[in-house]
């Protein structure tokens, strides 16, 4: 068994209380934590000061580690027989077993304090039952196969030497962005304890993702895109071409249309599966201005602005009332 | 080894997690890794909410909404991994649901919102 430095691996002296022991380990959970870190070395280096504080914060457990003394990280090492005397009974509340007639040298020191005082010290590999690896996978598809529905080919790969596999999950049609789906028992593989009971086999969790759409943005079912409309498109309206799922289709543009108004097509969303339907596509307007206006443009939107009384801004731009106070050298 | 799932929706094995489908009590302590009373303490703590009258046929075999997997098995994670007690990890549970629940918010205003415009802002 190799020596491995627990007050090391939390940065800690040998004396450190339990205060000081948790707030090592914490510190470097908030460093080292998978969700927050992305540096290579972060998994293994908060994982390793997992298994040091799983045995440090543990009274018992620590004694038990300071007693085969201090070594170099990685020594081969085995506890001396006085250890395993005065620590037998830690170990066989489960089965009678004790240490002497157990070979060690191929039992991690890691699994001999996780085993410390729920049975044998090769329980951990042998007696009792262990559930198997859960996976958490996101899968991004495309919009098209979220309304179509489509075939995915995910990879297992099991962080307990168990080999690779590969799992063919066909996603419905409908699927929506942000849906979690978990496939119970599809993950690790349990292991039964000795009578062959006790296997709970590990769950896959799918977290959907919906990857972004050159033109539509997804809400639930519904569809939404920006129509883009001229000024006088959007004035007098008319029929414009409009993109779906299915293929393009014209879209009437009543007379009078704003920017932001939102123009729908009944049923042209994705496919709601669930409800035997489909959601809405809407077109949300926005006006463009031609940019540099041409003489002949220029010319007609002047004569609009000189014939027409419109106002967009209604009162908003109205000069200044009694109840505004203006600032002096300030032009209202 | 290739495990072919013809339709996923016919199995039994495929949850969405997402209301209105349920999960019991039993089965969301399995997959939270909590023992049963733990989850029990929850829902006292008024961190999870069982489905009203759930728990009618046999005391305490409440039966939750499924949404509410996700965020106590991370819950459960953050406690186990910084060792935090359950009652913070019921607090956690508050929180992560109220994000997930903001995220898809904020994702449903983006989709409707006109994103012309948006990408350059001229000084004028």
């Amino acid at each position: 068994m190799k020596y491995q430095d627990y007050y090391a691996a939390l940065g800690v002296p040998r004396d450190a209380d339990l205060a000081q022991i948790k707030k090592a380990y914490r510190a470097i959970a908030h460093k080292y934590h998978p969700d927050k870190s992305k540096a290579p070395e972060a998994e293994s280096r908060f994982k390793e000061a997992a298994v040091a504080y799983a045995t440090l914060k543990d009274a018992d457990k620590r004694a038990a580690y300071d007693e085969l003394g201090s070594r170099p990280e990685g020594e081969e090492f085995a506890p001396p027989p006085q250890w395993r005397r005065e620590h037998s009974g830690q170990f066989d509340s489960a089965g009678g077993h004790g240490f002497d007639d157990l070979n060690l040298t191929d039992l991690d020191l890691a699994d001999l304090f996780a085993a410390m005082g729920r049975g044998s010290p090769h329980s951990a590999y042998n007696s009792h039952a262990m559930a198997g690896q859960d996976f958490d996978h996101t899968v991004q598809i495309s919009l098209e196969d979220a309304h179509r529905g489509t075939q995915l080919n995910l990879q297992i790969q099991s962080q307990r030497g168990e080999p690779a596999r590969d799992l063919q999950v066909s996603i419905p049609a409908g699927v929506r962005e942000g849906q979690k789906v978990r496939l119970r028992g599809k993950g690790g593989k349990g292991r039964p304890d000795a009578q062959g009971q006790g296997t709970v086999d590990g769950d896959i969790y799918l977290h959907i993702h919906l990857a972004a759409h050159p033109i539509f943005r997804p809400d639930h079912h519904d569809l939404y895109f920006d129509l883009m409309l001229s000024p006088w498109e959007a004035a007098l309206g008319g029929d414009v071409q409009v993109p779906t799922l299915d293929g393009p289709v014209l879209l009437t543009v009543p007379a009078g249309t704003s920017s932001g108004r939102k123009l729908r097509l009944r049923g042209r969303g994705l496919n709601n599966s669930a409800l035997k339907s489909r959601g809405d596509l809407y077109a949300v307007v926005a006006i463009a201005t031609p940019s540099p206006l041409s003489a002949s443009e220029r010319a007609l939107f002047e004569q609009l602005a000189t014939a027409s009384f419109f106002n967009p801004r209604g009162d908003v731009a109205k000069p200044a009332s009694a109840a505004y106070t203006t600032h002096p050298g300030e032009t209202v | 080894m290739t495990a072919h799932l013809t339709h996923i929706g016919h199995l039994e094995s495929w949850t969405w997690l997402e209301a209105p489908e349920t999960i019991t009590a039993d089965e969301l302590a399995r997959a939270s890794g909590l023992s049963t009373d733990q989850l029990n303490e929850l829902v006292d703590y008024g961190a999870l909410l069982p489905i009203p009258g759930s728990a009618a046929v046999q005391e305490r075999a409440h039966v939750f909404s499924a949404a509410c997997l996700i965020p106590l098995r991370t819950a459960c994670h953050v406690q186990r991994d910084f060792d935090l007690d359950l009652f913070t990890a019921g607090v956690l549970v508050g929180y992560l649901t109220r994000i997930d629940t903001l995220e898809r918010q904020l994702q449903s205003l983006h989709a409707r919102a006109s994103n012309a415009g948006l990408l350059s802002v001229d000084a004028v």
